[in-house]
């Protein structure tokens, strides 16, 4: 009996935070909050964003990497010889049929020594539902370039966060 | 008590899971800067000394230096060289050469008659892709000078400006 009593006060407790609703039917709520607590998503980095090798002018310019790797430059040559290029590719696991929230960074900084490069307009390809319970997304940005910016490789990270919605 | 504790219990396992739906992962970013395409005359174009003789005609120097003398024009000893610039810029990279489209035109000080240069040829040649295997490549210009006859080109220096460019592919 005393049992009995203390799954009920667990039920509730699941049920008012996650469903903010009533808890009058514990039957219902019990299987909606079993669900959305033991799924966590995961995310897996698969490509790099890698905007290769650029030539830089004596006027400030950027170059778009577009999420299918197709670059746009702007007052900057981009060599036939490309060096590496990639858009950032990831995947995410889920819940099946679940839709998810994905947050991408405003910009981030690229170094080489102490010259830097900033990177923005970050977009992607998620749909943001896990159909089959997972998603691959490209992501893609846009490099700003100096004028007679400093030759070198430049490296640098960014970060994106997936969560149910 | 035993009430409160469980459910306090709950509330942390509640929130901890509600952590890990979230997912985060940081993933890196690359870009390279290469060196700008530069470009060095180390050696003018230069067709050296002549006589046009009384019909005139011309002289022709390919990219390795060799000249070579049509109609009444007789070549005389000293310098003649082809055009030679060293181009510079990221090894490995690919690079094409654009010759000038139009006649350069050498004009006499003295008295401004005039020669033309056309026949533009270089090597590697315009056109293709050369490479800067070890960032740097020398690329050597010849051309043709038409020569009047000796009223038209009086004995003397004459000299003109082209202009070639150099592009990464």
């Amino acid at each position: 009996m005393k049992k009995s009593v203390i799954l009920f006060v667990s039920v509730f407790v699941i049920v008012v935070i996650t469903q903010n609703a009533k808890a009058q039917n514990t039957q219902s709520a019990q299987s909606q909050a079993s669900a959305n607590i033991i799924s966590p998503m995961t995310i897996s980095n698969n490509l790099p964003l890698s905007f290769g090798n650029i030539a830089a002018g004596s006027a400030s310019g950027k170059v778009e990497l577009e999420t299918n790797g197709n670059r746009i430059a702007t007052n900057v040559i981009l060599p036939s010889v490309t060096g590496t290029v990639s858009a950032a590719k990831f995947t995410v696991t889920g819940l099946a049929g679940s839709s998810y929230v994905l947050t991408l960074p405003g910009s981030t900084t690229l170094t080489s020594g102490s010259a830097t490069m900033t990177i923005d307009n970050f977009e992607s390809t998620a749909t943001e539902v896990l159909t089959a319970g997972t998603e691959e997304f490209f992501v893609g940005a846009t490099i700003n370039i100096a004028a007679n910016q400093t030759v070198g490789l430049y490296e640098g990270s960014f970060t994106v966060t997936v969560d149910y919605e | 008590m035993n009430r409160n504790s469980i459910l306090i219990l709950l509330l942390f396992l509640f929130i901890s899971g509600y952590a890990k739906a979230q997912a985060t992962i940081s993933a890196q970013a690359f870009a390279e800067v290469i060196e700008a395409l530069a470009a060095n005359e180390d050696e003018p174009l230069n067709f050296g000394r002549f006589t046009p003789g009384s019909n005139g005609g011309a002289i022709v120097i390919s990219p390795d230096g060799l000249r070579n003398v049509h109609g009444t024009v007789t070549t005389a000893a000293g310098m003649h060289s082809a055009g030679r610039f060293m181009v510079t810029g990221s090894p490995g990279a690919l690079f094409t050469i654009s010759l000038p489209g139009e006649d350069t035109v050498l004009i006499h000080q003295q008295s401004g008659n005039t020669m033309h240069v056309n026949g533009w040829i270089s090597d590697p040649a315009s056109g293709d892709s050369a490479n800067l295997s070890d960032g740097s490549r020398i690329v050597s210009i010849g051309a043709t000078l038409n020569i009047g006859n000796i009223e038209e080109n009086p004995a003397g220096i004459y000299a003109g400006t082209f202009i070639l460019t150099f592009a990464y592919n």
